[in-house]
């Protein structure tokens, strides 16, 4: 009977976190502009503790905010950085709009990307940084890696649930297939709106999504163990899907799921081949077992493809996104990523250790 | 043949099988589980992918066709619509492209350009 009397109640209270999640702060720590164009916006995040002489720049992916690398305090991937003592700077893409339809792969590869290691170099006063990718953003990444491989700034390239191969995947299934009009989908949207995307990133799993998600909100506020901080800041951050620029839509799907160009080394940008076998950078590659998005299988050939003498692979467990902003990601996966970090991040360039591991 | 009395239940079978409340929790929780595998099994087939493509085409085309209307009325009705706003940051946009590679100038001299001498200190001068 008192289960039934306080069913109301906890029904109000399972409302009331959905409905006030957009007031979740989330990116709350202390940042500088340090340099802008169209809407991309590059941050620093200045360390009280810096030790580390190699600053790091933190990449993410078009179709997501990057304050997931800065979830909330107390579970922020950029707080553990700070605390680590680098020196952390953030490539912020933006809210892409109308205007930026002509955004496609080549202006964020072959402009965005390395304009923001220059401010890097010169914001920070180093002759070399670690790049941290992260999905499209890991792809865009090595991609950049590539392009200037000699006297590249590039020393350490950190490789988060990264899409390579994806001759086999879900994505592929449903985009990668003739029937799938790339071109009418970016020639009717001059930014393919985020929403767009989102659903079809939740219909992987359907019911993981658009049921469990609730009811296990609603078992925890039940049991008065509902934490409405962590899923407040983590279901505003999935609900924020900027528009998809066009011209960068259409190249993603047609080159990277139609025809599978950067593993097979097909790919141009502006006329250069991204041949991956350029890759000199020390490099960890970090995969999660759960990922359905990019799956452990469409990264691993990224490791036989690259020149690098000093590889490593970690695999851990968690899904695409719960990897690196989980309940366990600080214990579990940060530590590793800033101990390989802190090996390679010395002021001479020779400490860094030259082994392939996984 | 002589039909056995149900078995009382245990202790440890009764703090197994929990509260009916529970019991029907476990349950659900089950048949979410069951559908979750089902549908992600289900999104995975050929056949869904297919009708995906399609539904993404109506869709789209649906889309199309009410923006373009809503276009035309608010060119019609001499209003300033979506469009001329987006070519209006277009052109915003090409000039910061512009600034962006008089910057990349300013990088670049700054690069070749020896450091400047450090500076002496002016005589002070006498009384």
């Amino acid at each position: 009977m008192s289960q039934l009397t306080s069913l109301p109640r906890q029904l109000a209270e399972t409302a009331n976190i959905v409905l006030t999640t957009g007031d979740a702060v989330i990116g709350a720590t202390p940042k500088d502009i340090v340099w802008t164009h169209r809407k991309v916006t590059l941050w620093r995040y200045r360390s009280a503790v810096r030790r580390h002489p190699v600053p790091v720049l933190l990449i993410f992916a078009l179709i997501n905010r990057p304050d997931i690398f800065d979830l909330r305090p107390g579970n922020s991937f950029v707080e553990h950085l700070l605390e680590d003592g680098y020196d952390v700077f953030l490539l912020d893409w933006g809210v892409p709009d109308d205007e930026d339809a002509d955004m496609g792969l080549a202006n964020y590869v072959c402009d965005e990307i390395p304009w923001s290691v220059r401010e890097v170099l010169v914001a920070s006063g180093q002759r070399e940084l670690s790049i941290i990718g992260w999905c499209i953003g890991a792809t865009l990444s090595a991609m950049y890696a590539t392009l200037e491989p000699d006297d590249s700034p590039l020393r350490n390239l950190v490789l988060l649930t990264m899409p390579v191969d994806t001759g086999v995947s879900l994505y592929t299934t449903w985009v990668g297939r003739d029937s799938f009009d790339v071109d009418q989908v970016a020639d009717a949207f001059t930014a393919v709106p985020g929403g767009l995307v989102d659903i079809a990133n939740k219909m992987m799993k359907p019911v993981a999504n658009f049921v469990t998600t609730y009811r296990k909100l609603f078992d925890s506020v039940r049991a008065g163990t509902a934490n409405r901080v962590a899923y407040q800041s983590m279901a505003k951050w999935v609900a924020d899907n900027p528009p998809f620029p066009s011209a960068a839509y259409r190249e993603w799907i047609t080159w990277m799921y139609k025809e599978n160009r950067l593993i097979r080394g097909l790919l141009r940008l502006r006329g250069r081949r991204v041949d991956l076998a350029q890759i000199t950078a020390n490099v960890l590659v970090v995969t999660a077992g759960a990922d359905h998005i990019a799956p452990r299988h469409t990264t691993m050939p990224f490791l036989d493809a690259i020149s690098s003498v000093d590889v490593s692979h970690l695999d851990r467990p968690g899904g695409h996104i719960g990897l690196m902003a989980g309940s366990k990601a600080r214990k579990e996966t940060w530590p590793h990523i800033t101990d390989w970090l802190g090996q390679r991040s010395g002021a001479d360039r020779d400490t860094a250790p030259k082994r392939r591991s996984t | 043949m002589v039909a056995q009395p149900p078995s009382e239940p245990t202790e440890a079978s009764t703090a197994r099988a929990g509260t009916p409340a529970e019991q029907i929790q476990r349950l659900y929780e089950d048949a979410e589980s069951r559908a979750s595998e089902a549908m992600e099994g289900l999104v995975a087939s050929n056949g869904f992918a297919e009708l995906l493509s399609l539904l993404t085409s109506n869709v789209v085309a649906l889309i199309k066709v009410g923006g373009d209307a809503a276009d035309t009325l608010i060119r019609t009705l001499r209003l300033a619509g979506r469009s001329d706003v987006a070519r209006l940051s277009r052109q915003l946009a090409r000039t910061e492209d512009k600034l962006e590679l008089v910057l990349q100038e300013l990088r670049l001299l700054q690069d070749r350009e020896p450091p400047p001498p450090p500076r002496r200190p002016m005589p002070r001068a006498k009384p």
